[in-house]
């Protein structure tokens, strides 16, 4: 094998691992495309529904501000009680729920 | 025998190696460091899944660069340009690179948390609940193109007959690697995708039509040297003017 033969092939495994992180991070960063992975409940099933929407809510939480000792304000999500404990309409108001989306 | 086999050997294995190495590289240079913005979308548990698209395309790009170089080498439309002993080193090359980043490629998707994929879905065709038709055509050109590529290191039990038959093939896998970047890719409505896809497979249709024609009108110039032509355009026309 001739030196030339080896350094395309070195050249190519080199692009080639350069081309990768270079086209992750650009997806990453740009968080692209209006689609997202299988999305599955617990019991590891795919969720055909969500699959078709383009961007779909997994699972609902609530953010809830706490106080810490110190007196700082902090915020923490937490998950939505099940369908059966929902809580009463103003106790809702008070804990407005947010949804957890994959944007592709 | 045994002996003429070991610098294939060695060669498969330091094509192996280079890409094991060039994978944790890959990886490393992929994840966040230490000291990376924890909100940055790389330390998000979406990671695996953006660098599932990235080798995607990766290992298309791959496999598009090693169908036109074989097509090179059959046509013969490079020489002039590049060595034909260089065209089809890559050819061989590129053809087990693509193998290990087409494995990284479906690999790459089992630890994401999210997405939760099995080895039995990334590795058994249409097993996946997720576009099951898509990943599966995946799955089967994964195993095709392996296929293919050890074809070259049995030719001698094939035959040359058995062999071209087996290598047209991969005219089948490309299409089907387009569809499956097309219809699996979470990317595939975005235009850089578009251009990717529409780009690299007119450049082999084209690539393929010069290799039909150069062999027709070599057949009607000079019958007998078409015939030579065809039953050695492979590597064994290579290797002969290589040694």
């Amino acid at each position: 094998m001739s030196v030339r033969f080896l350094a395309s092939k070195v050249t190519t495994v080199a692009a080639s691992v350069a081309l990768f992180g270079g086209v992750t991070a650009w997806i990453a960063a740009a968080r692209g495309g209006g689609q997202q992975a299988p999305l599955r409940d617990a019991g590891g099933t795919t969720d055909a529904a969500a699959q078709r929407a383009p961007a779909t809510i997994v699972r609902k939480v609530y953010v809830v501000q706490r106080t810490a000792p110190d007196g700082s304000v902090y915020f923490e999500t937490v998950a939505a009680p099940a369908a059966s404990a929902q809580p009463s309409a103003p106790a809702a108001a008070r804990r407005a729920p947010t949804t957890r989306t994959r944007a592709s | 025998m045994m002996a003429a086999r070991l610098p294939t050997l060695a060669r498969a294995s330091a094509t192996i190696v280079a890409v094991a190495v060039a994978g944790f590289i890959a990886l490393q240079l992929s994840l966040p460091s230490n000291g990376a913005d924890s909100t940055s979308a790389m330390y998000s548990v979406h990671r695996w899944w953006y660098m599932g698209r990235a080798s995607g395309f990766v290992a298309f790009g791959l496999l598009s660069a090693s169908t036109l170089l074989g097509l090179g080498v059959s046509s013969r439309v490079f020489d002039g340009l590049l060595l034909r002993p260089w065209v089809f080193d890559m050819h061989q090359f590129l053809s087990i690179f693509v193998l290990a980043a087409m494995a990284f490629h479906a690999l790459i998707f089992l630890p994401d948390p999210y997405a939760q994929f099995s080895i039995v879905e990334l590795m058994v065709p249409f097993a996946s609940a997720y576009r099951p038709l898509a990943v599966g055509l995946g799955v089967i050109v994964l195993y095709g193109s392996l296929i293919v590529t050890a074809s070259f290191y049995i030719k001698q039990w094939l035959g040359q007959r058995g062999w071209r038959l087996m290598h047209y093939a991969s005219f089948a896998l490309f299409a089907g690697a387009l569809v499956h970047g097309a219809t699996a890719g979470a990317d595939s409505h975005q235009a850089w995708a578009q251009i990717v896809y529409l780009g690299a497979g007119l450049g082999v249709m084209f690539f393929t039509f010069f290799r039909i024609l150069a062999v027709r009108r070599q057949t009607r110039s000079n019958p007998a040297a078409a015939a030579r032509s065809t039953a050695h355009a492979g590597p064994r026309t290579v290797s002969g003017s290589r040694a």
